[in-house]
């Protein structure tokens, strides 16, 4: 969770914003590196937060994706606009442990691809979609998921996925009809972010549980979309 | 006078200072135990506690608004059975007092809680919760009705042996009447005040933005309101006053306090500031400190007003 620290008493807005951490200190930079989307009053602000500014962390929070692969199984991750930014400290875990990983990337437009870079220096090999096709692939990203799967079928991989929900919500269902286990990362809104708040709720089959500190990654398996009539539609 | 004394006395417990933390801002108070030390604070309210446990509202139980927030959680909890044995042997070292948030569906059901709490030594008092606008049955209906208000009050003080407080609804035309039934009813002292009902509406879908269509208001949006509330029952009984209502700093506690609440609690602050508490106990000493007041009691209902300046 995190804010800019500008030490009002009365913060604007009042509630941190729950954010993945792109990149950690490495060998090159000590820093933390937070990939954000100006959306709102919140991420503007952090967005435009100057040198020398205090950014205010709560963190970590929640669970984090299972990386925990037999030797050398693929993994397949499938991003969506802003949830590359949730998936490239995955990408260079999984890269670390010999996991041959394969990208697939959509966003709308060529401009709005961001980190392909940082995804190459690891070696990764990537299919790449936009919606208006000015790069890669045109069309969306689950049709470039299905593009790739037709061409490498392979031994079964391990999907990871993480972007907006009616994307991940295809994304399961494809990862479902090519029985390949998915693992889904959401984004909630939450006000606290360490399980006190109850604001973050989601359905499972389990019944409740909290993005905030059961995810924000589940099973796509056990997830109940919110515009699924009933929970049978994953599940059957 | 190098330590002033934040010490206070409500319903025969004494609390080392008078900043607490809000029921359904705190978890089980274990939740903060990673923040700092809770024993720092001179209670803290669990989450409200029904009968059997309840899973909540449907996803899209909060919104941000300006400068707050709105819930409707729907009264999630572990139920009164799973904070016994689950929650509470954990508070073991707890060194404040514990006030268990309680609400049922029916007189019986309040009942039914407190007794199942009586033996619960580690539990300093009940606070009713008769006032939770999210949940259609129970709770609200009690806090909508003056004689309902009396009913639960009375038949919970009979028979409970902990201190009795009420959590007030604002959502009424006239919260003086509330606060009388409570303190006609046996109540020990009053929780001033829960959220104020609200909506949000996202435009673009033409849908409410909570599932539950409306929630509660919280967060310092609602302050002025809360003190005013406070102000006004404090003139109206003689019973103790807890004040809440988006207080996150020690200015905003003062400004309770000195309109007649004997302790404060402090709530969605909590969320975006977990130790806040913390700086504003810190900040409640300096402030007697300077004032050159030996005790905080001394500040409780010192608002200067002339007589006729006010109306409710």
């Amino acid at each position: 969770m995190a804010w800019v620290e500008d030490g009002l008493n009365l913060p604007f807005p009042l509630l941190r914003k729950a954010l993945a951490i792109y990149s950690l200190p490495n060998s090159e930079h000590g820093r933390i590196t937070l990939l954000i989307k100006v959306v709102g009053d919140g991420t503007a602000k952090l967005a435009g937060a100057e040198p020398g500014s205090t950014i205010g962390l709560i963190g970590p929070l929640g669970n984090g994706f299972e990386t925990n692969l037999p030797p050398s199984q693929k993994a397949l991750i499938v991003a969506g606009g802003t949830g590359i930014a949730s998936v490239f400290l995955l990408a260079e875990h999984l890269t670390k442990n010999n996991h041959p990983v394969h990208l697939v990337y959509g966003a709308r437009q060529a401009e709005e691809l961001v980190g392909l870079k940082d995804f190459e220096l690891l070696g990764i090999t990537s299919t790449i979609t936009t919606d208006d096709g000015s790069r890669g692939m045109q069309g969306q990203v689950t049709q470039g998921l299905q593009h790739y799967l037709q061409q490498d079928v392979g031994d079964k991989a391990m999907m990871y996925t993480c972007g907006p929900t009616p994307m991940m919500q295809a994304v399961s269902r494809v990862a479902k009809d090519w029985g390949i286990p998915c693992q889904i990362s959401v984004e909630v809104k939450m006000a606290c972010g360490f399980g006190v708040c109850l604001g973050c709720t989601v359905k499972t089959r389990h019944g409740y549980h909290l993005a905030c500190t059961h995810g924000p990654v589940f099973d796509a398996a056990d997830f109940v979309w919110e515009n699924s009539s009933s929970i049978s539609e994953l599940i059957t | 006078m190098l330590n002033p004394n934040l010490q206070v006395e409500i319903s025969g417990l004494r609390f080392k200072n008078p900043v607490l933390t809000a029921s359904g801002t705190f978890g089980y108070g274990l939740e903060f135990e990673r923040f700092f030390d809770i024993s720092e604070l001179g209670g803290f309210c669990t989450k409200g506690l029904s009968l059997e446990p309840m899973k909540g509202a449907p996803p899209g139980r909060i919104q941000e608004t300006p400068s707050g927030m709105l819930n409707a959680i729907g009264l999630e909890n572990v139920g009164v059975e799973g904070f016994i044995k689950e929650k509470l042997p954990r508070l073991a070292n707890f060194q404040g007092h514990i006030v268990a948030n309680v609400l049922g569906k029916s007189i019986q059901e309040f009942v039914a809680i407190a007794e199942r709490l009586a033996p619960c030594d580690k539990v300093s008092a009940l606070e009713l919760n008769i006032s939770c606008p999210n949940i259609k049955e129970g709770g609200i209906e009690f806090g909508h009705d003056p004689e309902m208000t009396f009913a639960v009050v009375e038949a919970v003080k009979k028979h409970s042996n902990h201190p009795i407080w009420v959590k007030l609804s604002p959502n009424v035309t006239d919260i003086r009447v509330f606060a009388r039934a409570c303190q006609d009813g046996g109540a020990d002292a009053i929780t001033l005040v829960n959220t104020f009902v609200g909506m949000s509406i996202d435009v673009d879908k033409c849908r409410p933005m909570l599932s539950n269509t409306t929630g509660g208001l919280s967060g310092p949006a609602i302050r002025p309101l809360a003190v005013r509330l406070v102000h006004a029952v404090a003139e109206a009984v003689s019973i103790p006053i807890i004040g809440i209502g988006g207080i996150s700093t020690t200015r905003d506690a003062l400004e309770f306090m000195i309109a007649g609440a004997s302790a404060i609690q402090i709530g969605t602050a909590n969320f975006y500031e977990p130790t806040v508490s913390l700086k504003v106990i810190q900040g409640l000493r300096q402030h007697c400190l300077d004032q050159k007041v030996d005790s905080i009691k001394e500040l409780i209902g010192t608002l200067c007003i002339e007589k006729g300046q006010f109306f409710y």
